[in-house]
């Protein structure tokens, strides 16, 4: 019951904070210089041209009543159209949105397994050269640099060996033959592998290092001398009795970290030209276009917003003295 | 034959400022079926003892010298993997409830079933689960509350719950590390109550640690006082009680205030912490005790006999001037 | 210590053995995949920077959905891209003008729309009626002088118009056409639309009907854009500007690369055949010296100059803006910042443009040493009656740190900016402001340059018109110099006005609007020579540099890229290039 009326809160918190950052957003837009009119340098554009322009795309209106505008296409599902590309922002998001989950989702999860299954390990053999080793490499990889990084694995893997695409999402070339499905879903895979890997190191650092320092905290706690009291083995300890409590802050952090991985995950997506929202949002902000990048910010807000909400039921769940 | 026997046996801990031997040269037994208290103030060396019985010393300690003979074995030589199987199955511990001892994100149940399916491993699920209810049973733990977390327990149902789980594979000594402490006089009687029934249902040797003297008086048939690592006494436990010999365990006796004594309350003066390192070739008491000799400040002490059973670690001319003295 | 290393050799090995086998099967696929792709040689696989923004013909004004739809749709006159003269495309032949009627007559030609039905003369009356009724941007106001537009027959046409214009045939005769067929019912549904140009912004089409060579066969966003050879286009077979034009191959795949560094790797690997866009010169070294690829250098038709705000004091004095044009030395430009991969500028029309270009105009700063460079510049200075607190040239002759600018007023000159566009976003420009910069400083200017958000640049100099100086640039400009008119006549100095320098001259502007009416071209080039003249004589805008565009193609597969202005991407390219066997 608790439960039920903790989620039920929680989403009418969520629903105010996104219409607050809806509204902020929607202003702030409004107040940043330049104009969508000013992007269009060509010079066969007449002022005549330009003025048309302004009426067609409702940019003479003043502020608040374009605010009411919005809000009431959003209820209709209606986010507007792009300035750049002419269409409705919802379907360009529809159609990049699923890219950026399928790449992120999978990343964050191999990364978080991969990080509290290595951090778990590092801390059990803490001072040990596989410990420093791991300490070092995750310290690395928390700190490289997302476009020389992708750029690096990009030449090696895909140039100089020649084992992985340069880029993009599939081979038109197997996909205008008329493949087979089987074979399509192969062939993005195969595309996916380099950002995968760039997304799954830049985050894994951290995971690792997480996990490794709460491990080390639970290793003073009570409850282990006393599973080593029963006799259990030294991989039970670990895996049962440590990690499962160990790893309960390192989730939390996945969920916090989303908001920061959006815009790594936008540069990995520039330099693999993964077609994703990362990208819509950069060339969205640099073209003032308004409308895109607009959803694009509230998209990411939602993601977190939503994302948070899903750890904490998560903790929840693990942590069985959480009760709502 | 006794079913535990340590023989001279010193722990020490590396520490920045040098060797810290918290045991220092003990010796002492227990038979199958029997008791034995340790109580003393804290930093005597009782909980290493316990620690070392359990084979669980932290990384920077270890056993100078001595031998633990146990049931046959040597405890001092055992290795990792040796010591695995020996805990929770031959000896096991019941630690304080007040501490994070149980893993709060397992269920009891599941806990006390580790402890017996690492031990038997061929044992089915259904005989597991039994005995689970056996063990709750005999600590008084209702069958609806098994499948419970352990912050949903009392502090008394928790620290039964630890019985349960010392208990579940039938060990021949059990350690019992201040387990009442924290808990309320209530509820503590409960539990001593607790361990006296389970010590005679099933024939198990007891080492039971405490600071407090009328706790380890009430549950242990032999008592060992100690302090500054060493044993400074030990006898059945009416012995030491009416008879106290060293002068410390006079203190510590006089030191607790009975209720049923309208004479003058004398509460001593806050003795001086021994120091564990830089003392050898003295009595480890010298400094505080209040029939001190020179000779106690320049020899080491031996047993004195009182009885067969009953000793105390001192000279027997300043053990003379003690009693004069009163 | 053992048991604990065995432990973790357990863990580490279980993981070590899923990722190996994951890497394993990708391996596989890879080889595979790679296996695959020794067929489809008549397939050409071209290089974007970026996805076009919009396929749809009233919307796609970027450069790279121009690339896809120029391949599409069709006019009726074109440039031929060696003598950049006015073709024939649409259009049979060149069209007959009648002076007193202010007539074009123009014959079409026998071509036919990419499903198979006749490109007619009411294909163009439908489009003319189009841009008319919705008022399309950038083709209404040119086809605005248009008075009326019968169709004689099915192949005959005659525009009436309303007034004798030169730009007649490079501006209105280059729209595309659109199929009356097609655009037909949607024009009416537009119409009844509450915002109707916007209606018809937000049409998309799947296969596009078009007369050129290829038409569009999947669009797969974010991905790839399918062509295909049109069957039925009209140039197939016929020599035309002496290229006897296929296409001949089958299908063109545009494939989308994030970063140049990517599409670079990608031609070198073979990936696609040629990047469609300008290369910067550090790559070249590198690319000059694989044998698979080849490289290509052609001129731009462009501008980048340094303009001033005439409007604000002290830029409205003709002898300030001299001087700084002196001061600036395009040869290190030249050579420094474009690494002599281009041409400096001497007149707003580039001196590729043969035929417009003024040779003539006053050439400020060429060929001078570095102290001249200061020296001349300081006498301009002089002479019109500014001072200095040091003289940049003393009393010997020598060069010295000048400080402390006066006007002639005998006011020290306040402190300027010149903004330019971010170093990330066009290293050219930002640099060759921070040059002129220095030059500028040398002569006592308190002078700097600032970078800024190229949007908030424009914003900055087209809309809010607050500046002092800035450099910009056209990346394409047209080949027909009309655009002389919009950005130096009066008329156009106002927000969001192609005049942003201000500059305000009533001969200027007589001859501007003269020349848009003089159809014969000797005539005209008189004109606009003129305004050549004035305008270097007066600097609002000072030319600095013209880049060449350098482009790479690999030669594994193809052969018979031309060159011509503006680069070797072009729809001429695209009809003669063959397979290599």
């Amino acid at each position: 019951m608790g439960t039920r009326k903790f989620i039920f809160k929680k989403i009418i918190e969520i629903t105010i904070i996104f219409f607050v950052i809806l509204t902020l957003l929607f202003f702030l837009f409004r107040l940043s210089p330049g104009s969508p009119i000013s992007k269009m340098v060509d010079p066969g554009l007449t002022l005549e041209d330009q003025v048309l322009l302004i009426e067609q795309l409702g940019l003479d209106r003043p502020a608040f009543e374009q605010y009411i505008i919005y809000l009431k296409n959003f209820f209709t599902g209606n986010l507007g159209s792009s300035f750049h590309y002419g269409e409705a922002v919802s379907s360009i998001i529809m159609a990049k949105l699923p890219w950026t989950i399928l790449l992120f989702s999978l990343s964050t999860i191999l990364a978080a397994y991969a990080g509290i299954v290595l951090g778990k390990i590092s801390a059990w053999n803490k001072g040990s050269a596989l410990d420093n080793f791991l300490s070092i490499s995750a310290l690395i990889c928390h700190t490289l640099f997302i476009p020389w990084f992708a750029l690096l694995l990009l030449w090696v893997l895909g140039f100089k060996l020649g084992w992985f695409p340069l880029g993009g999402v599939l081979s038109p070339e197997i996909w205008i033959t008329g493949s087979s499905i089987p074979l399509k879903i192969l062939d993005v895979l195969h595309h996916m592998f380099l950002p995968l890997m760039t997304l799954f190191f830049i985050h894994l650092g951290s995971y690792l290092l997480l996990m490794r320092s709460s491990m080390l905290g639970v290793f003073k706690e009570d409850y282990i001398i006393t599973a080593r009291a029963k006799g259990l083995s030294e991989k039970v300890i670990r895996n049962k009795h440590a990690a499962k409590n160990a790893a309960l802050p390192v989730l939390t952090s996945v969920g916090l970290s989303l908001a920061f991985s959006i815009n790594g995950g936008a540069l990995t997506e520039q330099v693999f030209t993964w077609p994703g929202i990362g990208r819509e949002l950069i060339f969205a902000v640099s073209n003032n276009d308004y409308p895109l990048a607009q959803a694009c910010f509230l998209l990411i807000a939602a993601v977190v917003l939503v994302a948070n909400l899903i750890v904490d039921l998560l903790y929840a769940y693990m942590d069985p003295r959480i009760t709502y | 034959m006794a079913l535990l026997n340590v023989e001279n046996l010193t722990v020490g801990y590396k520490t920045k400022t040098g060797l810290l031997k918290a045991v220092n040269d003990i010796s002492f037994s227990i038979e199958q079926g029997r008791s034995l208290g340790f109580v003393g103030e804290s930093g005597c060396g009782k909980t290493t003892i316990g620690m070392t019985l359990m084979g669980l010393l932290p990384e920077n300690a270890s056993i100078l010298q001595g031998d633990i003979y146990f049931n046959g074995s040597n405890l001092a030589g055992l290795n990792d993997k040796q010591w695995r199987d020996f805990r929770g199955r031959e000896i096991s511990m019941i630690f304080q409830a007040a501490m994070n001892a149980m893993n709060p994100v397992i269920r009891v149940d599941e806990q006390i079933i580790e402890a017996i399916e690492t031990h038997n491993p061929e044992m089915s699920k259904t005989d597991i689960n039994e005995k689970v209810k056996t063990l709750f049973n005999m600590v008084d733990i209702p069958k609806d509350r098994l499948k419970d977390y352990p912050h949903q327990y009392s502090g008394g149902m928790k620290q039964r719950a630890i019985i349960a789980m010392a208990l579940a594979c039938n060990p021949r000594l059990i350690i019992a590390d201040e387990p009442t402490t924290a808990l309320d006089v209530i509820v503590q009687d409960q539990i001593l109550k607790e361990i006296k029934k389970i010590q005679k249902e099933l024939n198990t040797s007891v080492v039971f640690i405490s600071h407090d003297i009328a706790v380890v008086a009430d549950v242990c048939e032999d008592i060992c006082v100690m302090y500054g690592g060493q044993i400074v006494e030990k006898g059945k436990r009416e012995e030491v009680f009416k008879c106290p010999l060293h002068p410390y365990t006079k203190t510590l006796l006089a030191s607790y205030l009975s209720l049923d004594s309208d004479a003058n309350i004398k509460v001593p003066e806050i003795q001086k912490a021994p120091d564990l390192i830089t003392f050898n070739g003295k009595c480890c008491f010298a400094g505080s005790c209040n029939c001190c000799t020179a000779k106690c400040k320049s020899h080491s002490p031996g047993w004195v006999n009182m009885s067969e059973t009953h000793q105390a670690f001192c000279f027997e001319d300043t053990l003379k001037k003690d009693n004069n003295g009163r | 210590m053992l048991t604990k290393a065995k432990n973790l050799n357990r863990n580490g090995r279980s993981l070590l053995i899923v990722f190996l086998h994951m890497f394993l099967v990708i391996l596989m696929t890879g080889v595979f995949f790679s296996c695959q792709k020794k067929e489809e040689v008549k397939l050409l696989k071209i290089g974007l920077p970026e996805e076009p923004k919009s396929l749809n013909l009233w919307l796609g004004t970027d450069s790279n959905s121009r690339k896809i739809l120029s391949l599409i749709y069709q006019s009726l006159y074109t440039r031929d891209p060696k003598t950049l003269e006015m073709i024939p495309w649409l259009a049979k032949e060149e069209p007959v003008f009648d002076k007193e009627k202010l007539t074009y007559t123009v014959k079409l030609r026998q071509a036919k729309w990419s499903d198979g039905s006749e490109f007619t003369s009411e294909d163009v009356l439908f489009t003319k009626k189009f841009f008319f009724d919705f008022k399309i941007p950038r083709y209404y106001s040119k086809w605005k002088i248009i008075k009326k537009l019968e169709a004689i027959d099915e192949h005959t046409i005659v525009f009436h118009l309303q007034a004798p214009s030169a730009i007649f045939l490079s501006r209105v005769l280059t729209a595309p056409m659109v199929s009356k067929k097609e655009w037909g019912q949607i024009a009416v549904e537009a119409m009844n639309a509450e915002k109707p140009l916007k209606f018809l912004q937000d049409h998309s089409i799947e296969n596009p009907l078009g007369t050129g060579p290829f038409t569009l066969f999947e669009y797969k966003k974010g991905a790839y854009l399918h062509m295909k050879k049109n069957s039925h286009f009209f140039g197939t077979g016929k020599t035309i500007a002496n290229h006897l034009l296929g296409p001949y191959v089958d299908s063109i795949l545009f494939k989308i690369y994030g970063t140049s560094d990517v599409a670079i790797l990608a031609l070198k690997k073979g990936d696609i055949d040629m990047y469609w866009w300008d290369i910067q010169p550090g790559y070249l070294e590198d690319l000059k010296k694989d044998p698979n690829i080849e490289v290509f250098l052609n001129k731009k038709s462009a501008l980048y100059y340094m303009g001033f705000n005439v409007r604000k004091p002290p830029f409205d004095d003709k002898a300030l803006r001299q001087s700084i044009a002196t001061i600036i030395d395009k040869d290190f430009i030249l050579t420094r910042i474009l690494q002599n991969y281009g041409t400096p500028m001497y007149s707003i029309v580039p001196s590729g443009n043969v035929f417009w270009h003024n040779p003539n105009v006053r050439r400020y700063g060429e060929g001078l040493t570095p102290e001249d460079h200061i020296k001349e510049a300081y006498k301009i200075l002089k002479d019109a009656g500014y001072t200095w607190e040091t003289e940049p040239v003393d009393d010997n002759g020598d060069i010295v740190e000048g400080k402390g600018l006066k006007l002639p007023s005998g006011k020290v000159m306040d402190k300027f900016v010149i903004l330019t566009p971010p170093a990330d976003y066009d290293p050219k420009r930002a640099f060759a402001g921070v040059m002129i910069q220095e030059w500028m400083r040398k002569i006592g200017m308190p002078v700097s340059a600032r970078p800024m958000s190229f949007n908030s640049l424009l914003d900055t100099v087209k809309g809010k018109r607050e500046f002092d100086a800035f450099i910009l640039g056209y990346g394409k400009l047209n080949l027909d110099p009309d655009y002389l008119r919009p950005f130096f006549h009066s008329g156009y100095n106002k927000p969001r006005g192609w005049n942003m320098s201000g500059y305000t001259n009533p001969v200027y502007d007589k001859l501007a609007n003269e020349q848009k009416g003089i159809v014969e071209s000797k005539e005209r080039k008189k004109v606009i020579w003129e305004m050549q003249q004035i305008l270097m004589e007066d600097v609002p805008y000072i030319p600095l540099y013209n880049p060449h565009i350098l482009e790479a193609v690999s030669t594994k597969n193809f052969k018979g890229w031309i060159e011509k202005v503006n680069g070797i991407g072009s729809i001429w390219s695209l009809c003669v290039v063959k397979p290599k066997n």
